[in-house]
């Protein structure tokens, strides 16, 4: 499926952030992987808000220079120094810090919790059919 | 008569008694009691008039329909988010169906404070009971409370605290499930979820009012100080979503290629307009159409009923996604008579998995295993009866800027509410408590509970969240402290009307849908009656 948004480079790095988000790398996810998902529902953002999640995406995968002391960005970094990396903004003193990562956050967990072929998913619940 | 806004192809006028802005909770009652007392009412709706048989489980999509800016709308800060509807029915179509009066102290002090008449109790009563019976608003069975409901009322008698099934506008409903907050696939007259959508929408229609929908209302037109109409846009097939106010129209159609869209333009000659687009878009219209602002109060005065999870692991498997939502509440700490300024309801919470992935700490392999917990997860709302007070303005393009910090009390209340909440959910058989702080805490015993109070709230540390924004373009009789009269009127426009929750002149303290549309009735029966064109 296309991208309606984000560049190729931009879906690679909003891939890699939900695998370190999520805590995997999508085994069961069937239909569409998440970085699909999140792109289509951005893409139906207002602008403010296409704009400020983009400048986000790449705000975070250029600072594991400033925030971590790496020379590479995020998406090189190993998945130890990625871990360490994300927390320094879970807990950053940043009140915009803090923002960024839960923002980036939930985007990720809605392209993966929003799919009903994950394992999580597939073994959490018995809904009705119907809808 | 609904005309689809994304299927109009030339420039419309219309010259009408009343134009009303949004088709929620309060316009939709307002379109029909104008209706019925036959004025001539066209309603401007900006979202879809949603087809229940087409609502999905797909998260994403559901964001996107029925709410504004996909359900991300936050303050300025990004420490609020703040859910509003957007389509026929506002946020009636994904709240979740309390209908709970408003509290009596909280009338007498509007009355008492702010100068507002004939807002007593037993004034507001039969406006009450004629959309409570429109509603279909009946007491929820003990058969119909789900296990959530049901372990959050163990837990509260455990505490020997106060709580209540409340009374909801719900007909019967077979597949009821979380999922209700995506909208409730079988609505219809009688059955499912009652919103506005298929209770006052179709009455009104019915006596003779029409309603645009994608139809997006950008300036209140006023002459010799009185308004004289609404101009407005309306949003092509692929502009669902707004984008950007005035903005060039470029967008991919199916092929892939890119058209431009010609932006068509509806002009409303009316005697009346009525505002009911929601405590963030009813003061944005107000502003962006540089009405009068004496007091310089529009936009002031903004109450978010804030609101923080609180979820419980237990042993058991809860599937707390299945059945009614909500239908159960403790009231215990939110003792009006009392104190009519402040306190908190504890409300069950419960959502579709994406959302409560949101609502749970941290990230990577830790929120992995809570998230293998979800059929034993029991959540609650902390739901806030704010004194803080926020402002909504506009920005250079039009678009809303929603500012609004907790005070010191109100942060002090919501610590008290969680602490309040984990104990419940320990009484009820908890082995753990989880906060959407971005880091995990683990608390699993009473004397763990301290922790909460060592890292308080904090903006953007723990999620916090809003359904029920109000007060930003307040009733009251005195001009300087109030935009609006008693009876919903602006002082400083005449022929202008507010019936959303922006008119309430304090926090409400509970679920305000109710109280909107009694609110709406009130002020729409006034001015028929009084009507003069």
């Amino acid at each position: 499926m296309p991208l309606q948004f984000f560049s190729p480079k931009e879906a690679e790095i909003l891939t890699v952030l939900t695998e370190r988000m999520v805590g995997t790398d999508f085994p069961n996810v069937e239909h569409a992987p998440p970085v699909t998902i999140i792109d289509a529902f951005v893409a139906e953002l207002p602008l403010n808000l296409r704009v400020q999640l983009r400048r986000a995406l790449h705000l975070f995968q250029w600072c594991p220079i400033l925030f971590a002391g790496k020379l590479r960005p995020f998406t090189r970094l190993s998945p130890r120094d990625a871990e360490i990396y994300i927390e320094s903004w879970a807990e950053s003193r940043f009140a915009i810090r803090r923002r960024l990562f839960r923002g980036l956050r939930d985007l990720t967990f809605l392209g993966y919790y929003s799919q009903s072929s994950t394992d999580i998913y597939q073994t959490s619940t018995s809904e009705p059919e119907g809808r | 008569m609904i005309t689809r806004g994304r299927d109009v192809t030339e420039d419309l006028r219309e010259t009408v008694d009343v134009c009303i802005v949004g088709s929620g909770a309060g316009g939709a009652v307002a379109a029909n009691e104008l209706a019925q007392a036959g004025l001539s009412v066209v309603v401007l709706e900006a979202g879809e008039n949603h087809d229940p048989a087409t609502f999905s489980r797909h998260t994403p999509e559901m964001l996107l329909r029925l709410f504004w800016d996909g359900g991300i709308r936050a303050t300025h800060d990004g420490s609020v988010l703040i859910s509003q509807g957007r389509g026929i029915g506002g946020s009636t179509v994904h709240n979740l169906c309390y209908a709970v009066r408003p509290p009596d102290p909280i009338l007498k002090r509007w009355e008492s404070e702010f100068g507002i008449q004939n807002l007593s109790p037993s004034d507001l009563s039969p406006c009450l009971d004629r959309v409570e019976a429109t509603l279909g608003v009946k007491q929820i069975g003990e058969e119909q409370v789900n296990r959530l409901n049901r372990i959050i009322q163990r837990g509260c008698q455990a505490m020997g605290w106060r709580g209540t099934i409340q009374r909801h506008n719900r007909g019967p409903c077979p597949d009821c499930s979380a999922d209700c907050l995506l909208g409730c696939p079988a609505s219809q007259p009688g059955i499912g979820k009652q919103s506005m959508a298929v209770s006052y929408i179709p009455r009104a229609l019915a006596a003779g009012a029409r309603l645009y929908t994608d139809c997006l209302a950008e300036g209140i037109v006023m002459e010799n100080g009185r308004v004289v109409g609404v101009t407005a846009r309306f949003l092509s097939v692929d502009m669902c979503m707004p984008r950007q106010a005035n903005s060039k129209v470029d967008s991919p159609d199916n092929s892939g290629s890119k058209r431009r869209h010609k932006i068509y333009r509806l002009t409303v000659r009316s005697s009346a307009v009525v505002l009911a687009a929601g405590a963030v878009n009813s003061p944005q219209l107000w502003l962006n159409s540089h009405l009068p602002n004496p007091g310089k109060q529009v936009g002031h005065n903004l109450h978010l009923h804030p609101a923080i999870f609180v979820g419980g692991l237990f042993d058991e498997e809860v599937d707390a996604y299945q059945g009614i939502p909500q239908s159960f509440y403790v009231d215990h700490f939110l003792d009006l008579a009392r104190n009519p300024e402040s306190g908190y309801l504890l409300m069950p919470a419960f959502g579709p998995m994406a959302l409560v992935a949101a609502s749970l700490p941290s990230f990577g392999r830790v929120h992995r295993n809570l998230m293998r917990s979800y059929r034993n997860i029991v959540g609650l709302l902390v739901l806030l009866h704010d004194r803080s007070s926020g402002r909504v303005t506009v920005n250079r393009e039009g678009s809303p800027v929603i500012r609004y910090r907790l005070n010191r009390a109100d942060r002090a209340s919501l610590i008290e509410g969680l602490i309040h909440g984990a104990q419940l959910l320990f009484a009820a058989g908890a082995k753990e408590i989880t906060l959407p702080y971005t880091q995990r805490l683990v608390i699993k015993r009473e004397s763990d509970l301290e922790m909460i109070r060592q890292r308080g709230v904090v903006e953007n540390d723990i999620l916090i969240a809003s359904s029920h924004p109000q007060g930003t373009l307040r009733m009251g009789s005195n001009p300087r402290n109030a935009v609006v009269d008693s009876y919903g009127e602006a002082h400083a426009v005449k022929g202008l009307f507010v019936v959303d929750a922006s008119l309430f002149p304090t926090s409400i303290g509970v679920p305000p849908m109710l109280t909107i549309g009694a609110m709406a009735d009130r002020i729409a029966r006034r001015l028929a009656e009084n009507w003069s064109p």
